[in-house]
């Protein structure tokens, strides 16, 4: 499981591409969460997929 | 805009190609990476942006460079690409490497985040490359250099235009503007022109030169062919095959020196400080 998990120092660097805001990191779904887009980017074997065209839109989100 | 490419635009596949004809491990492209790692001012315990790793150059040499206390992030849009970095910074034993996947135009780090940005072979293909300069500028910190890496004028390439003249002259085609934008910033002062724009100061910009030396054994030019032109050399039947493949050996044997080919290279390498 470790090899899939995303590196902790990189999480700390991250904000959303779009907006530049902070990320909130799901372990569960694999996903980081961006509330200010709406978006929730996902990773994929550790590696996060920080594009729009790949993120799922978050439930109210418009 | 004109956009073209060698080939298609789908750098899925071309990024399958290139993941499975890098090199395993250390880098057979080093001259030029360590010429970034110097003009980036890259040193130990330094952490990295690496934009466009691709296949993984300089993010290998960069990693080996700055050592267990420093870090590079290995940058690419496309995830095949770096799926043979990852494999490389293994086989390697780097565990100072991490991977993301993203535009170069919109970057997912905070503002002032890394000692130094380099970019080889990418700068070329956004259509707005001072908007993509400035976000690396955003993500460096102040006093850090970011430093570009493009292809030097055709002319003076001589495995990329041999080659390209060979394929052309086989499928009896013409030279297209396909290959405009592998060129961008080729001229000496075209990159120093766009550092400036993005707001860098301390501008530095040279040719990286080199004579270099290729086995006369097999076929050396096998990975630029497969990365520029894969997909169309898949239609083909293996009689097809051997025909190009003998063109192209015919079309080299000009730089033939024993038992080697010496072929020049050339780059333009550009870099810059943050205020």
């Amino acid at each position: 499981m470790t090899a899939a998990q995303i590196d902790p120092k990189l999480l700390e660097i991250l904000v959303c591409p779009l907006t530049k805001g902070p990320l909130k990191y799901d372990a569960n779904a694999q996903e980081l969460i961006s509330e200010k887009a709406g978006l929730a980017y996902p990773i994929r074997d550790g590696i996060p997929i920080m594009l729009v065209d790949e993120a799922r839109k978050l439930d109210g989100a418009e | 805009m004109t956009e073209t490419k060698e080939e298609g635009t789908n750098w899925a596949e071309r990024g399958a190609f290139w993941a499975r004809t890098a090199p395993q491990g250390l880098s057979d492209q080093d001259h030029g990476n360590q010429a970034i790692i110097a003009a980036a001012g890259i040193e130990e315990g330094d952490h990295v942006l690496d934009i466009a790793s691709g296949a993984g150059e300089p993010a290998i040499s960069t990693a080996i460079a700055v050592g267990e206390t420093g870090s590079v992030t290995a940058y690419d849009a496309n995830p095949e690409m770096l799926a043979g970095t990852r494999q490389r910074a293994e086989n390697l034993g780097l565990k100072n490497l991490r991977f993301e996947i993203g535009q170069m135009e919109s970057l997912p780090f905070d503002d002032n985040t890394f000692d130094a940005v380099t970019c080889r072979f990418g700068i070329m293909f956004p259509d707005d490359a001072v908007a993509a300069v400035g976000e690396a500028v955003r993500v460096l910190k102040p006093g850090g250099r970011v430093a570009y890496m493009v292809h030097g004028v055709a002319e003076e390439n001589t495995l990329y235009t041999v080659l390209r003249d060979t394929v052309w002259a086989y499928f009896n085609e013409q030279p297209s503007s396909t290959h405009n934008r592998r060129f961008r910033f080729s001229k000496l002062g075209e990159l120093t022109e766009l550092l400036t724009a993005a707001g860098l100061e301390d501008i530095e910009e040279r040719k990286v030169q080199e004579n270099q030396k290729r086995p006369s054994e097999g076929r050396m030019w096998q990975r630029l062919l497969d990365r520029s032109y894969g997909k169309r050399l898949a239609g083909m039947s293996d009689e097809q095959l051997e025909n190009l493949h003998a063109a192209i050996k015919t079309a080299f044997e000009p730089y033939l020196r024993g038992d080697h080919y010496e072929l020049l290279s050339t780059d333009m390498l550009g870099s810059g400080r943050k205020p």
